[in-house]
């Protein structure tokens, strides 16, 4: 296990130089002068060049990639162009923001597996009918569809729950998390269910749970102890995995909800050609999806000594 | 009535209390919640370069002067007791006395007007926007109050796009030469009307007023914006009772006057903007003048304006915005399909394949759908090509003189020097895509910003856009309203182009 979570780390390095680097490469290629960005219209030629010569804009992508690494080793991401604050001070202040929000997701997320689990046991009832066809409409539905109903319903119409912003204190945090983590989260409700119901099915109808009930033991027992032991590992796969996705769609939500966070900081970033923002938020995210798969492939390893086998 | 209905009108009528009761509490005397379309990002004066920069600067440094909030632009005076134009090279103004810093910096005095102004035309500093003080020669500091700004050639810009613009904005000397001469978002003190409480990025922005100001004191203690960037977002958060001030989209403008949200005013106002239709009369294809002035025949500025921009906003006279000094009353003459062709005929053109490059919002591409229609008509095949606005504002290094067609949008402040210095021979492939060279308008350019009679200078920029008219060049289309919504508890305090006053906004009487 020790060997195998030695491996699995050092994959997840490669991945994030490998990833950084194929960025970094690709922004070159991207129009627009980070010089314009950085001066504004009104700057003197002059004034622009010796802006690229100070960004090393002017050297060989490969010197850019250099000089980004040696500037990541010494926890030093470049300044914003247009504030001139460093990235990683500008980063400290907004990822929390997003960890907030992935987190609340994932937690919410949780709810499909009580849901799934319900309907897998009940199969064809009609709790079973009825989560079946609200998950596979959740699913359905584009997030940025379910955050504008959501807003208009429960801000516009009902005010009960703010539009925008990211709130203060714990409360206030809690209240402007809502309605964001129900835009993104209610689809993977939805997906987690369909995806635990259909684990659940396969295994009920394995023989050790049919020994396991022959045996008399109680059925709680039964589905905790030998159904969902065995469901659970692909489901925290997947979540492990989805955490990309929450993150892509995060940007849109942050968006929408005018909350703060590096998904809307990239977004702006891009339009802007804040290069150094860009990279620094590419980078941040790249090491959480990395983190948050490494930690699924470990869990599950943990949890199924099968795969544990497999892999070693 | 059923059970499901009394709940309905239950849930109404709790829902227009809590709506009422939220709005009411946003509009509070105290504080109120202002939509700004970005974060700031810059607040040296010098560097300054968004909407919401100018916003802040605005409201938290001091100015000798300070155009008045309404519909004309009129500036009035703010930290001076006094300003005059001694003669054509010289400006004397005297401070109010008692205007303090933020911190331990003391009070406002004529060193630092010295200070902030002179700054600008330091090489070492290397301000992008030194141009708001070109002609500076020097402040002579006469006194703790009084002082006597000198210039090497006359300036009239300095009274319209200078000294009541962010280029006046008095930042202090101590604190500034503390912090290395530049900062960013951090100024070591300030003396405006409001004073930056705190500010989360991407989140917000806390003003408090200051204590140390020595005008009148503004309406409300605390004024929060917030930047939300997507005008739909923003006008979700004014419904939803967030802000009570926000920007809207101009396509939303027929619907919200329809129907206005309960204890909502509309707010449209012209900019200074300009947007237009650029021929690049360096490129092969658009070289002949008849060929271009075919263009300009051809294109339908009235069907543009009704269907991307829904009959809202005039149609341009030319590049300077009504309300501005040099605005053209003679109208641009109507659509002429025959006369097209005619001209099309002449310089011997059967049929064209050309190239226009637009930005991806909405009415831009609606705009060029209709441009690709009309010049159909007269046999030309427009291809559209769209671009987010990054790459779009590249094309001038991308493609160069290769550019064919460009819509484009530029702001302006209230002067027309800046307007037209875009379309110098030296700015070709920079920001003048038509590549428009013309040594007339180059000399009344210069002699524009150092003409101080203003009827005279008024005519010389008209004269100016005669000559734009005549390279047949330019297809001006609008000058862009800025849209506003707000609660009608309160009277926001708006420059005529609906940018923020702060210090203006105050409860509705």
């Amino acid at each position: 296990m020790i060997g195998y979570a030695i491996q699995r780390i050092g994959v997840a390095f490669m991945i994030i130089l490998l990833a950084t680097t194929t960025l970094f490469i690709m922004i070159q290629f991207v129009p627009g002068d980070p010089a314009n960005v950085m001066l504004g219209p009104r700057a003197t030629p002059e004034l622009k060049e010796a802006l690229r010569e100070r960004l090393h804009l002017n050297d060989s992508v490969f010197v850019q990639v250099y000089y980004f690494f040696v500037g990541v080793l010494q926890g030093d991401l470049g300044v914003d162009l247009t504030s001139n604050r460093p990235v990683v001070s500008i980063l400290a202040e907004q990822v929390p923001y997003t960890a907030m929000l992935v987190l609340s997701i994932l937690l919410v997320t949780l709810l499909g597996i009580p849901i799934g689990t319900y309907a897998a046991m009940h199969r064809g009832g009609a709790f079973d009918q009825i989560s079946g066809v609200v998950a596979v409409s959740l699913i359905a539905v584009p997030p940025i569809v379910i955050g504008l109903y959501l807003i208009l319903l429960f801000s516009v119409q009902l005010k009960w729950l703010p539009a925008i912003g990211a709130g203060e204190g714990f409360g206030g945090t809690l209240k402007h998390l809502i309605l964001p983590t129900l835009a993104i989260g209610l689809t993977w409700i939805g997906y987690v269910s369909r995806l635990v119901r259909a684990s659940v099915i396969e295994v009920l109808m394995q023989n050790h749970v049919k020994t396991a009930r022959a045996f008399g033991i109680p059925e709680n027992r039964v589905i905790r102890r030998y159904v969902l032991r065995v469901a659970l590992p692909a489901t925290i796969t997947i979540l492990g995995v989805s955490i990309g996705f929450i993150l892509s769609s995060a940007v849109i939500v942050e968006i929408l909800f005018a909350r703060p966070g590096i998904g809307k900081l990239a977004y702006d970033a891009v339009i802007s050609r804040n290069y150094p923002v860009v990279m620094g938020t590419v980078l941040a995210s790249t090491v959480f999806i990395v983190f948050a798969t490494t930690v699924s492939d470990l869990l599950n390893v943990l949890l199924d000594p099968r795969s544990r086998d497999a892999n070693s | 009535m059923t059970h499901i209905d009394k709940l309905g009108n239950f849930s109404r009528s709790l829902a227009v209390s809590i709506g009422v009761l939220s709005i009411a509490a946003a509009a509070q005397a105290e504080e109120i919640t202002l939509q700004t379309a970005s974060d700031f990002g810059q607040l040296d004066p010098a560097f300054w370069q968004s909407g919401a920069d100018q916003i802040i600067i605005n409201a938290i440094y001091p100015k000798l002067i300070e155009f008045k909030s309404g519909t004309e632009w009129e500036w009035e005076l703010s930290a001076a007791e006094s300003i005059e134009q001694v003669d054509d090279l010289t400006i004397k103004f005297t401070l109010k006395p008692g205007l303090m810093w933020t911190g331990d910096y003391g009070e406002v005095t004529a060193e630092d007007v010295e200070y902030s102004f002179e700054r600008y035309t330091d090489e070492a500093l290397a301000a992008p926007n030194s141009g708001d003080w070109a002609p500076l020669k020097d402040v002579e500091v006469i006194d703790k109050y009084n002082g006597l700004i000198h210039f090497n050639e006359p300036f009239a810009p300095v009274w319209w796009s200078t000294l009541p613009y962010t280029g006046g904005a008095i930042i202090s000397k101590a604190a500034t030469e503390a912090l290395g001469g530049t900062f960013t978002t951090e100024p070591g003190a300030t003396a405006g009307p409001y004073k930056i409480e705190r500010w989360d990025q991407g989140q917000q922005t806390v003003l408090v007023a200051h204590d140390g100001w020595n005008g009148d004191k503004p309406a409300y203690d605390r004024v929060v914006l917030i930047p939300i960037n997507d005008l739909k977002a923003a006008e979700v958060a004014f419904e939803a009772g967030q802000t009570v001030v926000s920007g809207v989209a101009i396509s939303s403008v027929p619907e919200l006057e329809a129907n206005m949200p309960e204890n909502a005013a509309l707010e449209v106002r012209p900019t200074a903007a300009y947007f237009w239709l650029g021929l690049n009369a360096d490129n092969p294809s658009l070289q002949d003048p008849l060929v271009r002035e075919a263009i300009v025949k051809a294109i339908d500025v009235e069907a543009i304006i009704e269907g991307a921009y829904f009959g809202i906003p005039e149609r341009s006279t030319g590049l300077i915005a009504p309300g501005l000094i040099g605005f053209s009353e003679e109208p641009q003459p109507s659509r002429d399909v025959e006369g097209a062709r005619a001209l099309l005929a002449e310089a011997g053109v059967s049929s064209l394949d050309l190239e226009l490059e637009l930005q991806n919002s909405t009415d831009e591409q609606t705009t060029g759908l209709i441009i690709q229609a009309n010049l159909a008509e007269i046999g030309i095949n427009v291809q559209l090509n769209t671009h987010e606005s990054g790459t779009f504002w590249s094309l001038g290094d991308e493609k160069g003189v290769n550019m064919q067609m460009t819509l484009k949008e530029f702001t302006s402040p209230p002067d027309p020097a800046w307007s037209t210095q875009w379309f110098l021979s030296e700015q070709a492939g920079i920001w003048n895509w038509e590549w428009f060279k013309s040594d007339e308008y180059e000399k009344l350019h210069y002699a524009a910003i150092a003409e101080t009679d203003f009827d005279k200078r008024a005519q010389l920029y008209r004269d100016m856009q005669d000559l734009m008219d005549a390279s047949h060049s330019f297809v001006w289309l609008i000058h862009p309203p800025a849209s506003l919504i707000y609660h009608n508890s309160i009277k926001p305090g708006l420059l005529p182009n609906g940018d923020y006053k702060l210090q203006d906004f105050a409860p509705a009487q």
